[in-house]
């Protein structure tokens, strides 16, 4: 497959992607504010816009790493650390904040890196490497921080999730997240992570740097993660050994319900943000039908299996009808 | 080796012809790998002196056979599982139904026989759910015992509504008490060996055990060699799911109670003790030997890390590391032959 070939591919699968989750988000939330009156404000919004974007960027790194066909579990492992990290030390030291961003950040970067580089250069499968890194950054996570605790100062926290004037901060977050997807997904890198996906062989013929583009997905995924944790620490103002568990989760149901497909190639990360927008207000439908909290889990794991037997289920129908269709073509002939 | 070959996903058909041609080899050093970790194991004994004074001693020994047991048997399901190319995801989950059905039933006056019996079938219904949903849609298997353990967790949550941990039966307490000896070995021991027992000889003896080599080795073929590729990925994952049940109940009765977070700390050293063990994380091959040797090894290690008073984060570092440390020595030994 060409590159050209695979571009054309991806720009009819995107738009056909994004254009259904967006109503699939639109249905969601519509529903919300329709049986929820106390939704229907400025502040519940910024609320909503403030819950969803921790799980939309980390959504959006799981899906760079899903695009060129791996699995990354690890950033439930980089949301932790990267929460717990901010959590022990923003409070100390309010006037390096900045700074702290930064290293979080790069740190992030760093990870990803490894595991790019432990897939790539080792050849070794993406779920169970980034199982092992999972596996060592909840215990460095654990070491930082044994029991959920630390602080923030408010500033930070406010200064990320208050809303700026009318507009809330994450939405302008949000926005620049999808647009940054777009530019990515349309750049030399994404369309060669979108080719490395869909056809590994076919790409390293047409003299993509296979290697290359995948690190580069799993090391902004990395930054990602921590990005997500940071925000998820402005949320929380406290830190969490495990509060990055929750996502690895969650991760995997957005980008169902955004519609990526789970074997690399296709997806678009603008899709896998209102994936994650469905998913936030899902449970919100619960709580207004008066259903525990608890279910929730029960709610997040029902989606991903269902999201999942969409396209399947889909495929099976067109299948079943176009035997029908061989077999009357072929008894004349 | 030039970059960027790397297999494309977890559960996508493969390829047979890049899977068959290095089978032949690096059979030959998984054998090894096992026998590796035992004589690690072996050598780690004596190490722990380093972590305590009171180490070895024949109680460590005790503890690790004892405690080695839940992970032995959670690691059996999570072998077979990754021997068909898959993970399972689901057995924190799983562990937990098998203790809080085994405790309520009881607690309902059930006899703890059939409490026991009925927790197992449970359990071994839950991986059969798995193993249904995987082979049916083709979805990976991750994802799927993600969900379904997320779904199983949150409706225990929900029909326990927040209970207290469930008590375990007087008899199943009874089993696992240092102090019940069967010729002077600790009970707990000798269901070790049984459990290993099982194990090998499920695994490497019977159909099931032998499909599902040839399921991780390749299902194009398997399917050829008309294998029921549906049915040996059900009876599988029931088969894990019953293993994770049965280490429930016992995990109930060696702690005289349980909450629903019992299985949450087994399931990462499960996957380890596989991968430690010699079982390719892509399925195929993998012996039961070696994840025995792999659980041991990880109990061991746990309990020096405790026994040193270093935080529990670091166990965690150690197992993560571990897994990697393995994954890379497979590799680079895969290479050189």
């Amino acid at each position: 497959m060409s590159i050209v070939e695979s571009l054309t591919r991806r720009s009819i699968g995107t738009n056909r992607e994004t254009r259904i989750a967006l109503i699939v988000f639109v249905a969601c939330y519509g529903a919300v504010l329709f049986v929820t009156p106390y939704e229907r404000n400025s502040y519940a919004f910024n609320n909503f816009a403030v819950l969803m974007t921790p799980l939309a960027i980390a959504a959006v790194g799981t899906t760079l790493v899903l695009i060129t066909g791996g699995f990354d579990l690890s950033v439930a492992g980089t949301i932790s650390l990267s929460n717990v990290i901010a959590a022990t030390t923003m409070a100390k030291h309010p006037d390096a904040i900045p700074l702290i961003m930064l290293i979080v950040i790069a740190l992030g970067l760093l990870i990803g890196l490894v595991n790019g580089l432990l897939v790539v250069r080792a050849g070794l499968q993406s779920l169970a490497v980034t199982l092992g890194t999972f596996i060592i950054l909840t215990g460095i996570a654990l070491v930082v921080l044994p029991a959920p605790g630390g602080e923030v100062p408010e500033f930070f926290a406010l200064a990320l999730t208050d809303p700026l004037g009318p507009v809330p901060i994450a939405l302008i977050v949000l926005l620049l997240l999808a647009g940054a997807c777009w530019a990515f997904s349309t750049s030399p890198i994404g369309v060669a992570a979108y080719a490395v996906g869909a056809d590994r062989q076919a790409a390293l013929m047409s003299g993509v740097r296979v290697g290359m583009v995948e690190i580069v997905c799993y090391t902004l995924a990395g930054g990602l993660y921590a990005a997500a944790g940071l925000y998820l620490t402005a949320i929380t103002a406290s830190g969490d050994p495990n509060a990055g568990r929750p996502f690895l989760l969650t991760c995997f149901a957005a980008m169902a319900l955004g519609l990526v497909g789970f074997r690399g190639g296709s997806g678009s990360a603008v899709a896998a943000i209102l994936g994650a927008g469905s998913l936030v207000a899902l449970p919100k439908l619960l709580f207004a039908a008066g259903v525990e909290d608890f279910w929730s889990g029960a709610l997040q794991g029902s989606v991903i299996l269902i999201a999942l037997a969409i396209p399947v289920i889909t495929m099976r129908l067109a299948a079943s009808r176009r035997p029908r269709t061989d077999v009357q073509e072929g008894v004349p002939a | 080796m030039t970059s960027g070959i790397t297999e494309p996903i977890v559960n996508a058909p493969r390829s047979a012809d890049s899977q068959s041609a290095p089978t032949g080899p690096r059979r030959d050093w998984m054998r090894n790998q096992a026998l590796i970790v035992w004589v690690l194991l072996l050598l780690c004994l004596p190490l722990s002196r380093l972590a305590s004074e009171s180490f070895p001693s024949v109680s460590l020994v005790a503890n690790v056979l004892i405690l080695g047991l839940f992970l032995a048997v959670i690691a059996f399901g999570q072998g077979l599982v990754v021997l068909t190319g898959g993970i399972d995801l689901s057995v924190a989950s799983s562990v937990a139904l098998g203790a809080y059905l085994t405790g309520s039933l009881w607690a309902a006056g059930i006899p703890a026989v059939v409490a026991v019996i009925l927790a197992v079938v449970a359990c071994t219904a839950v991986g059969a759910i798995n193993g249904l949903v995987i082979s049916r849609f083709g979805f990976p298997a991750f994802i799927v015992t993600l969900a379904v353990g997320t779904i199983l967790a949150s409706v225990l949550l929900g029909v326990a509504r927040g209970a207290p941990a469930q008590r375990s039966p007087e008899g199943l307490a009874a089993l696992f008490r240092q102090e019940t000896t069967l010729i002077g070995v600790p009970v707990a021991i000798w269901l070790f060996l049984v459990m290993a027992a099982v194990g090998l000889f499920v695994q490497h003896k019977t159909t099931l055990g032998l499909r599902a080599y040839a399921l991780g080795n390749s299902v194009p073929a398997a399917r050829n060699a008309r294998v029921n590729v549906a049915r040996v990925t059900v009876s599988v994952y029931g088969v894990a799911g019953a293993a994770y049940g049965l280490a429930g109940v016992m995990l109930l009765g060696y702690s005289s109670g349980a909450d629903l977070n019992v299985g949450e700390p087994w399931l990462l050293p499960s996957i380890a003790a596989v991968v430690v063990g010699g079982a390719a994380i892509r399925g195929g091959s993998g012996t039961y030997s070696g994840t025995l040797a792999g659980a041991l090894l990880l109990t061991l290690i746990g309990i020096d890390i405790s026994a040193t008073g270093l935080a529990e984060g670091y166990k965690q570092i150690v197992y993560g590391a571990v897994i990697l440390i393995a994954l890379l020595g497979s590799r680079l030994a895969g290479r050189r032959s």
